[in-house]
């Protein structure tokens, strides 16, 4: 990850800030350039709603490099109450507590740095939603 | 000191991390007695969490009491004496991740723990002057405790933020009726450039450094704005332990009912720069329209600034738009020592 | 268009190859590969490669390939299609022949992954995925198909069992496959006690750490000398599929089943047209889907081909003869070549587990979650 990479592309990560194409009504997270359905390239930005259910999980023991200090960590996939599915990571949440339709929340946190001497790099990963009932297990 | 124009409070958030470790754990490791120990438990932060990521879910939470838009506000301050890069502000992480740039001053402050407040001060000067519609004051954050040292007890994690406006061009919480700041140069407790632990004096951080500045400030305050002790419904300080708070309450001639609701420092451990602040939200989350309340932080090095408010009728609307202090205190999970010391990373250092 | 002929091919064993460079892994497959065509010259050369500017940090591959084995004077590309490199290479050359630029094209397919860490390997294989949303999120292929895996078992209230059996049949084919890099039993049981990679995958269920090259030669019809040698590559399809957010069903693969409505309707020909079936699975899970998304199988019915014995060599629809990437072995860039390699063989009855009768053959290769398939047609003279 260079600086003016990481630099660009902040607004989308620290917000969950996806493309909307006005025509076909979908919103587009990582964002897109151009609709995939009716080729529209003047997608407008809309933040994401930053709840949403867990539709299954996975835990990675074998991270990429980025992510070695950091293993073991959930990826999610997710149903944002606005019905957009997104990838994310999970955290603040042990494999135990996982399970299939847990409500989860949005949250700010740091993905990982370059080392001690390089960037911090921010990013959006999703925990279990506080202060919401949760199906039981 | 009071401002020009009236300023006032028009929202509030807090953020603590959902780990603590038990401070009997603590003492289990280095073989001490878990009689008298300084506090219950710590809150402790993840690996992926730091000053700017409990920033922004504290002022996220203030700015959803607030109810105004991002862009209206002119100035984002971190008051924290562990920022994230040393050079490189935190707030700029915090304001592009609240969507508040580029229409904005930025910078971070530190007093060691009364960073916050001396933020608030900023803020509320600004707003006074017209210069900025609105402004976001935060005191965050994670405090680190040398291995076997008294203050790893103590040194937990947190944020709170605060966002000021004129009085009366928002619906208002809580209208500030004046500060008073008292600061003088007193070696309690430093930090060197490259060093990762801070130095303190032990007892000299009693007496001569956190009493009297908080005496000072408070006991001015009061003189100024022609009030006592019994005018208060609340008094908040800056809880380095359990103890320390209770005293000067107590010296100033405050009565326990006026500051335990705002003592959290028994179940989270001292957050440093948000530890007043972080009470004070605590107390806003009870209060009712018309109660006054005291805040005074203490920042080592040293100083105090004391603030007096009034709460407004805003607060019953507005109180429930965001997660409640206890909210977050009560939402908790254990760890032992050794993810404890896995998630602040003190078997690299 | 002029029809194309592989008239040779030359393949190293697939395995950790400590002492062997790039430079000599090509150097060996190549000798064998001209040898195998009698020495033809080729008038183009064609890299597959995806990891090498990574891992040994060596970019312009084609270039430094074709310099070291004095291959001088003619053109030399390099194609990179992510995990689908060695199709989209063969491609380049199939319209190389077919448009009459070129009469013999040399495709060499390299690559050495044993020389990166693993967590280094795990992020550059990862960047075959948009970097700044996927990597950046410690999401990897593997999780992704972990994660389809999940709702492949939910949906179809499927067994894990069934689906690792794919492991343990491309295990059975390579004991007997000298360039193979694991040659030895795999028992479902010893599959499911295995590591979790990432949940719900198993070790034993995941492609292995591979170096390899594979090289064919491309020729025009009038340049094919030996009949029983050589083999027709008939056709090459492609498509794609959206990133699997988007997709209607994520348990099927668009891309795969599009590039099969191509070859069914330029080469009229149907799945039971076909004598065997080399399949792109590097996880297990991918497999079913696969099958599924031919059209062989209904939906979640994939692990049933391999409950009659219809994939076996004498079956009605042999898989992975030679042990495919997990057995075989996966060297990326080198992977397709391999498995049209040991289908050639399969066509001029040389194979190690023959299939009686065979004459023609389909080459399946994919791009991360199929999100571009090639299918290759092979015939027999």
């Amino acid at each position: 990850m260079t600086a003016p990479s990481y630099w660009r592309e902040r607004k989308y990560r620290y917000r969950l800030i996806a493309k909307y194409c006005r025509n076909c009504d979908k919103k587009y997270y990582p964002p897109r350039l151009v609709c995939l359905r009716c080729g529209n390239d003047k997608l407008e930005e809309v933040e994401l709603p930053r709840k949403g259910t867990l539709i299954t999980y996975t835990w990675v023991t074998q991270p990429p490099n980025e992510f070695a200090a950091y293993a073991p960590y959930a990826i999610g996939l997710i149903k944002l109450d606005d019905g957009t599915l997104i990838f994310a990571q999970l955290t603040d949440v042990d494999y135990e507590e996982l399970r299939e339709g847990l409500r989860v929340e949005a949250v700010f946190r740091k993905m990982f740095e370059e080392d001690e001497k390089g960037l911090i790099y921010y990013g959006i990963k999703f925990r279990p939603a506080y202060f919401e009932s949760n199906p039981p297990p | 000191m009071k401002p020009l124009h009236q300023v006032s409070i028009i929202g509030y958030g807090g953020y603590i991390p959902i780990r603590r470790i038990k401070a009997k754990e603590i003492a289990r490791i280095w073989g001490k007695s878990d009689k008298a120990l300084p506090l219950e438990e710590k809150s402790v932060a993840a690996y992926d969490e730091d000053t700017a990521t409990m920033s922004v879910e504290a002022a996220y939470n203030a700015l959803k009491r607030a109810k105004i838009s991002p862009s209206l506000i002119g100035a984002v301050y971190v008051g924290t004496e562990s920022k994230i890069y040393t050079v490189k502000p935190t707030s700029t992480v915090v304001a592009e991740a609240l969507g508040i740039t580029p229409n904005v001053l930025a910078s971070d402050y530190e007093f060691a723990c009364k960073a916050g407040t001396e933020a608030m001060q900023t803020c509320i000067g600004l707003v006074s002057s017209g210069m900025v519609k609105s402004a976001l004051a935060i005191g965050a954050d994670i405090a680190r405790g040398r291995p076997g040292d008294e203050l790893e007890y103590t040194a937990g994690a947190a944020a709170a933020a605060f966002l000021l406006a004129k009085a009366g061009e928002f619906e208002d919480i809580a209208i500030l009726e004046g500060s008073f700041s008292y600061v003088t140069d007193t070696p309690d407790f430093w930090r060197r450039e490259g060093q990762i632990y801070p130095m303190h004096y032990y007892r000299f951080t009693g007496e001569p450094a956190y009493f009297h500045h908080i005496r000072e400030a408070a006991s001015n305050l009061m003189k100024e704005l022609n009030l006592k002790p019994s005018d208060f419904k609340y008094a908040v300080f800056h809880q380095p332990n359990s103890k320390f708070p209770q005293e000067v309450a107590t010296s100033l001639g405050f009565k326990s009912e006026q500051y335990k609701p705002g003592l959290l420092v028994p179940l989270i451990g001292n957050s440093y720069a948000a530890s007043s602040l972080l009470g004070f939200a605590a107390v806003l989350d009870i209060a009712k329209p018309g109660d006054r309340i005291l805040l005074a932080s203490f920042g080592s090095g040293a100083g105090s600034d004391a603030f007096s408010f009034v709460v407004c009728d805003g607060i019953e609307s507005k109180r429930n738009l965001a997660p409640l202090i206890m909210d977050y205190v009560s939402k908790r999970k254990y760890v032992d020592y050794a993810i404890y010391a896995k998630h602040r990373n003190k078997y690299n250092k | 268009m002029n029809e194309v002929y592989i008239t040779g091919i030359g393949l190293t064993k697939v395995s950790e190859h400590w002492n062997k460079s790039l430079k000599h892994l090509t150097y060996e497959s190549v000798q064998n590969c001209l040898k195998d065509c009698n020495y033809k010259k080729p008038d183009l050369i064609v890299v597959s490669n995806a990891l090498g500017g990574f891992i040994q940090y060596q970019e312009s591959l084609s270039n430094l390939i074709a310099e070291n084995l004095s291959l001088n004077k003619i053109p030399n590309l390099r194609i990179e299609t992510g995990e689908a490199s060695g199709a989209s290479a063969l491609m380049v050359g199939y319209m190389a022949i077919a448009s009459g630029m070129f009469k013999n094209v040399l495709i060499i397919g390299v690559e050495k992954i044993s020389d990166a860490l693993p967590h280094q390997f795990i992020s550059y294989v990862s960047s075959f995925l948009d970097y700044e949303y996927f990597v950046y999120n410690g999401i990897t292929p593997a999780s992704i198909f972990a994660i389809l895996y999940k709702l492949y078992l939910k949906r179809y209230n499927a067994k894990q069992e069934n689906i690792a059996q794919f492991a343990s049949h491309d295990h059975k084919m390579a004991i007997n496959v000298e360039h193979a890099q694991y040659r030895f039993n795999l028992p479902v049981e010893r599959i499911l006690s295995s590591p979790i990679l990432v949940d719900p995958i198993r070790l034993f269920e995941s492609y292995p750490v591979s170096d390899g090259a594979a090289s064919i030669m491309l020729s025009s019809k009038d340049q094919v000398e030996n009949k029983d040698y050589s083999v027709k590559l008939e056709m090459i399809s492609a498509s794609t599929d959206v990133n699997v957010l988007y997709r209607e069903d994520m348990l099927l693969f668009a891309s795969l089943r599009d590039s099969f409505s191509q070859i069914r309707k330029h080469a009229k020909i149907e799945l039971k047209d076909i004598d065997f079936l080399e399949i792109y699975d590097p996880y297990t899970i991918a497999s079913p889907i696969i099958l599924e998304s031919l059209g062989l199988l209904n939906k979640g019915e994939g692990y049933k081909l391999l409950l009659e014995g219809q994939h076996e060599k004498d079956g009605d629809l042999p898989l992975n003869t030679h042990g495919g990437l997990k057995a075989r072995g996966h060297p990326i860039g080198a992977t397709t070549l391999y498995q049209v390699c040991e289908s050639v063989l399969q066509l001029r009855d040389k194979a190690y587990n023959q299939v009686p009768n065979a004459y023609i053959g389909l080459v399946h290769s994919m791009n991360n979650i199929g999100d571009q398939s090639f299918l290759i047609l092979l015939k027999r003279l």
